[in-house]
């Protein structure tokens, strides 16, 4: 199952999307199955691909501050946090990390690509 | 197909938390209908749950603790969304000639954490609480509207100021702009004020057939158009535009084409203010006003907008908020509204939605 395999890889700090076998879309969130054609995924690791900053702002829910924004990694969005001190909507970005915390809460961190 | 009117509603005091179980807290409000209109409840023929409690077979136990012995019976659960989806499927039964009675009853226990995180939806990662994707909503309208954290908090001032005069709500204080701009930062730019809370309570809807309305009442609210739309459930494909509900906005269109009106003709709203943000994203988005004008709108009279308080001042329990939307626009278009009732209103909006609008509803009634 693609989205239990997505998960072990995240545990491991391993990042991946699922493409579509014949049409090569991204299927988010991932699933078995191509949302567009019903084909089958596969996970394609995402290591040094950049994404783009397209809106943030910062969370006090858990005490600190914490700048967090949706980032769009060839037309995957995900919310993490953002580890830079000015960020900007554009910015080039990194993953820099990411895992599963003990809850079972996945979490992605994104750095600045010129970093 | 058949009209549907709304004949008679309750709306029980929401609450922070209470020992009843989620079945008699459904049973409370619908015991009232039956007090005020007599019915026989044998000729209640639906009953329709709105919940997003995961208690097993809820509609028919809440069916035999009223002594129901209703031809349909099930619970919907479309999260924030749950309430004007249950009016829409008694209203499609009824409009269908499947049944002529419906009630719907909307409940839900503050406890009910799993109607809280979507949990499927891995995009959110750890910044997964609705208050994460409502900021990043409000960052984006300032950025690029202008819009600024004021006029947010005028839209606290505002429904808790209804919110004041109206008895089944959670708040019952008035709240100032100092207050709301002073409030606890928790997501920028959103305050504690901004924010509606999770709350426990129960509303309930009585639907009849053209046929059965005089039985009740010389008075009837129709329902005169519905629209839904669903886009998605991910955050992710929300967020290819972080500045408008696109459901809203289809639910919308569908809706006045229903009821062939259009939002000049809007006299009163209910509409989704889980965060202040959320009710100037809406102004737009039923096209009160222009994409962009959203935060200035907040100032107008025209339309009275949230005149129960809205979820903002009444709290929210998840189930029950679409019904007890529903339920203020009858009434308030009924002429029964109590001390929350605006003069001359004819025709009425319901805006409810879910899930940072990847589902809305909208919901048009008049007299």
């Amino acid at each position: 199952m693609i989205l239990e395999e997505f998960l072990k890889n995240l545990k491991r700090g391993k990042f991946m999307i699922p493409y579509c076998i014949s049409c090569s879309s991204a299927t988010w969130p991932p699933s078995d199955h191509c949302y567009l054609c019903a084909s089958k995924t596969k996970l394609r690791r995402i290591e040094h691909i950049t994404g783009k900053l397209v809106e943030f702002t910062a969370s006090k829910d858990m005490g600190s501050r914490r700048i967090f924004g949706v980032v769009d990694i060839e037309g995957v969005k995900l919310i993490g946090s953002i580890k830079s001190l000015l960020p900007y909507v554009g910015m080039n970005l990194n993953i820099d990390a990411c895992g599963v915390l003990s809850d079972g809460t996945p979490f992605y961190e994104f750095k600045d690509s010129e970093e | 197909m058949d009209k549907v009117a709304i004949v008679a509603y309750e709306t029980s005091k929401f609450i922070k938390q209470s020992d009843a179980s989620i079945f008699e807290l459904s049973c409370q409000p619908c015991i009232g209908i039956f007090k005020r209109t007599a019915i026989d409840r044998s000729e209640v023929d639906a009953l329709i749950l709105s919940s997003c409690c995961t208690d097993q077979y809820g509609s028919t136990i809440v069916s035999e603790m009223l002594r129901l012995r209703p031809r349909i019976s099930y619970r919907v659960d479309n999260l924030c969304n749950s309430g004007t989806t249950a009016i829409t499927s008694a209203f499609s039964h009824i409009s269908a000639g499947l049944c002529d009675c419906a009630l719907v009853v909307g409940a839900e226990k503050s406890n009910n954490t799993s109607a809280q995180k979507l949990r499927w939806d891995i995009t959110r990662g750890c910044f997964n609480l609705p208050i994460h994707w409502a900021s990043i909503f409000a960052r984006s309208h300032m950025r690029n509207f202008g819009t600024t954290e004021e006029q947010m908090a005028m839209v606290s001032v505002k429904n808790h100021k209804n919110s004041s005069k109206n008895p089944t709500a959670l708040f019952n204080k008035e709240v100032t702009l100092q207050d709301v701009m002073n409030s606890r930062m928790i997501s920028e730019p959103i305050k504690l004020l901004d924010c509606s809370s999770i709350c426990e309570g129960s509303s309930a809807l009585l639907l009849v057939s053209k046929k059965k309305v005089k039985q009740f009442t010389d008075n009837p609210v129709w329902i005169k158009g519905i629209g839904h739309r669903t886009t998605c459930a991910s955050f992710s494909q929300v967020a290819t535009d972080l500045v408008s509900l696109q459901s809203t906005r289809a639910a919308a269109e569908q809706a006045y084409k229903m009821s062939q009106t259009n939002p000049k003709n809007i006299d009163i709203a209910e509409l989704h203010d889980a965060f202040t943000i959320m009710e100037i994203l809406a102004y737009e988005d039923l096209f009160f006003t222009q994409k962009g004008e959203g935060g200035k709108f907040v100032y107008q009279e025209k339309i009275s907008v949230n005149p129960r308080g809205g979820i903002l001042g009444c709290g929210h329990p998840i189930g029950a908020t679409g019904i007890a939307q529903t339920v203020e626009i009858a009434a308030q278009l009924a002429g029964r509204a109590g001390k929350t009732q605006v003069k001359g209103c004819k025709t009425g909006l319901v805006h409810n939605m879910a899930a940072a609008g990847s589902s809305s509803s909208v919901i048009i009634l008049g007299t």
